[in-house]
């Protein structure tokens, strides 16, 4: 559970002019650190913040996502934080974290200042079976896209996979890796709004901003289609949280939009896509019961690979659909599903059909 | 980067520079007109012997004055300017090239709305002057608000297509607003003309290398920020933009050998130590140097970001 900052009407701050309040940069109070709590397994919880490491790094959290960035079975933790350096940690092998965030080149951007760091998702956007990170922040900073190389190390992408110059003027919140069009290429969606309400008096900002998506190329680029991506997606609004998932079970991915002072918005994915779809949710035996942190990698009839894993985390103040969704391409068939439970377990399928919702249980 | 003469800081002057004499007559305008010419030339002993002659002759010409200021801001001598400015407008507060230089002055002494005002005037009166009109721009680029800036610094290059500074502001303002092609154009417009003198812009070279580094036109790119390097050499932002491209480029050596010299120069030219840090422990991670990449990292960690103090 991220923290922000220690803020109460007694340390408040006022800033702005007078008939021109607006919000204090985050700079000017003290962070708070973040929580990890434990699940003893009896719908109860014991934190052990202090014992695994994460309560000695201070930080403004605002969005969380966990993901096993370096393939050791283990699962990471990544904390986007405001206008501070972002958090990566890592997993030692579930003894506690080291937070690595400067060695792994996530804390700043490649211009080695922070960000307002606001929402966050963690997954393979490129198809290298790498989970990668798309972080949103404030107008004027372009959100930070940071590749995953593999080797403990990450880059800092958004310009050179096209979404820097677009998301200049965007400031964003919830972020999502997901494949909108099923064509096996995860797309990117945040969230878009200005922090402050009255950020209109300035002429260069706007406080309710429409929501953005970015198609990927293939290539490890993204071509920004919201204006193609129909009316819904041209509400402007004080969007904040988004939360992922196939409402209608359809195989297409939907969204959830939350938004201040504006009712929220349910995104229906109606794309005209002949394109196929799995849907699979994990059932844990050994792991955990729903699979979280299951890695699960599919190679279609064609040679198409891609990897997801199960987890309900990321964007901003959200949770997602459990079940992992996965693009197809053309392909009816899948040749092959590769499971890694979190117990350690690896399970394969074999020939699987596509477009269904599959359950699969750790065997 | 945005050049200098905009950031430097102005000592207020009370007094000003004696002025005797009273003859007009076209012998003054000849006299101001060879003294702009010798500044257009590069002439300054030239230009400021006869700005002083033409001042003994028509102390009371306020176009005079004001010119006679602008040449004093232009030789960084802002005491002098500030009060030939003043002394300007004093004498005439309707007379374009007095209150563009005014303008110019009181924004520099951060007395921003006063000097824009003045600013605003001028062009009013005199929309062809190029140089208000910059300096109007510059006002809106300083306050981050690119699509007027756009306009002025436009109607700039317009005006005057010899003003390096005006394209590269201009490219500057269009980056934010996305207008990525049309910034291109200015930014190669103001490398055609950047000649030495009154309109050169040092910073060309690194804006535009910059441009391009976001742009993925890495040899472009890399072109440009080596040629601002040898610009200026002590100049922090210069190395360090050419230690980003070394290291996107995975030349570790040189981005080692740039990223060292922006930590040891002196004029940091807008880059913090944390900048700093950050590249130089990503720099020495990659030459496999833990000792220094972890060194790096713990001043990384150790290094507060800055605190922003205004709101948002």
């Amino acid at each position: 559970m991220t923290n922000y900052l220690d803020w109460s009407f007694a340390t408040s701050r006022v800033c702005g002019l007078p008939g021109k309040r607006l919000s204090c940069s985050p700079t000017l109070y003290k962070g708070e650190p973040n929580i990890l709590y434990h699940n003893n397994g009896d719908g109860t919880f014991t934190d052990v913040s202090e014992t695994m490491g994460i309560s000695r790094h201070t930080g403004k959290g605002m969005g969380v996502a966990i993901a096993d960035y370096n393939n050791d079975g283990w699962m990471d933790i990544f904390v986007a934080n405001d206008n501070d350096r972002n958090f990566l940690f890592k997993n030692r092998g579930g003894r506690g974290f080291d937070e690595v965030g400067v060695e792994s080149f996530v804390a700043y951007t490649d211009n080695g200042v922070p960000v307002s760091s606001m929402g966050v998702d963690f997954r393979d956007w490129n198809n290298d079976g790498k989970p990668s990170l798309i972080v949103t922040a404030l107008g004027g900073e372009t959100y930070p896209l940071f590749r995953n190389e593999g080797n403990g190390f990450f880059s800092y992408e958004s310009y050179a996979a096209g979404i820097g110059f677009r998301s200049f003027k965007m400031s964003g919140w919830g972020a999502g890796i997901q494949d909108f069009d099923n064509d096996g290429y995860k797309d990117l969606f945040t969230a878009n709004s200005h922090v402050s309400e009255n950020a209109d008096l300035d002429k260069q900002q706007h406080y309710r901003q429409s929501n953005a998506v970015f198609r990927s190329l293939h290539d490890g680029t993204f071509q920004d289609v919201s204006g193609d991506a129909g009316p819904a997606m041209q509400i402007r609004a004080a969007h904040r949280g988004c939360a992922f998932g196939d409402l209608n079970n359809d195989g297409k991915i939907d969204v959830v939009i939350s938004a201040i002072g504006s009712p929220a918005e349910l995104l229906y994915n109606i794309s005209p896509s002949a394109n196929h779809w799995i849907l699979i949710k994990t059932i844990g035996v050994k792991s955990n019961h729903d699979g979280i942190g299951t890695r699960i990698k599919v190679i279609t009839a064609s040679g198409l690979v891609n990897y997801n894993h199960v987890t309900t985390a990321g964007s901003y103040a959200s949770s997602n659909d459990p079940r992992v969704h996965f693009g197809l391409g053309t392909d009816t068939v899948i040749k092959e599903i590769e499971f890694k439970w979190p117990s350690g377990t690896v399970q394969v399928l074999h020939n699987v059909k596509a477009d269904q919702i599959l359950t699969v249980a750790e065997e | 980067m945005r050049a200098a003469f905009l950031l430097l800081p102005i000592a207020v002057c009370t007094t000003g520079p004696a002025f005797a004499g009273s003859c007009t007559g076209a012998e003054d305008q000849l006299t101001h007109q060879q003294a702009r010419l010798a500044q257009a030339k590069g002439n300054v002993n030239e230009a400021a012997e006869l700005f002083y002659r033409y001042t003994d002759i028509d102390p009371n010409d306020s176009r005079g004055l004001a010119y006679f200021g602008r040449f004093f801001l232009e030789q960084h001598d802002y005491m002098r300017a500030d009060a030939l400015s003043a002394a300007a407008l004093d004498k005439d507060p309707d007379d374009p090239a007095a209150l563009a230089i005014r303008g110019q002055i009181l924004v520099m002494k951060e007395q921003s709305s006063r000097g824009q005002a003045l600013l605003e005037k001028a062009i009013k009166l005199d929309p062809d002057d190029p140089e208000s009109q910059f300096q109007l721009g510059a006002i809106y680029d300083k306050g981050k608000a690119a699509p007027q800036a756009v306009k002025y610094f436009r109607k700039a290059t317009t005006l005057n297509p010899r003003d390096a500074r005006a394209w590269d502001y201009l490219a500057l303002n269009l980056e934010p607003l996305g207008d990525l092609e049309r910034a291109d154009r200015a930014y190669r417009k103001g490398l055609d003309v950047n000649q030495m003198g009154r309109y050169y812009d040092a910073f060309l070279d690194y804006n535009y290398g910059r441009f391009l580094f976001k742009r993925n036109d890495l040899s472009g790119s890399k072109r440009h920020l080596d040629r601002a390097v040898e610009l200026n050499p002590d100049i922090r932002a210069v190395w360090y933009e050419r230690a980003r491209l070394d290291l996107r480029i995975q030349n570790y050596q040189q981005a080692r050998s740039d990223a060292e010299k922006a930590l040891a120069c002196t004029q940091q030219g807008g880059i913090i130590d944390l900048q700093i840090y950050t590249l130089l422990t990503q720099v020495y991670a990659r030459l496999g140097n833990v000792d220094l990449a972890t060194k790096y990292a713990n001043l990384t960690r150790e290094t507060p970001p800055p605190v922003r103090g205004e709101p948002r």
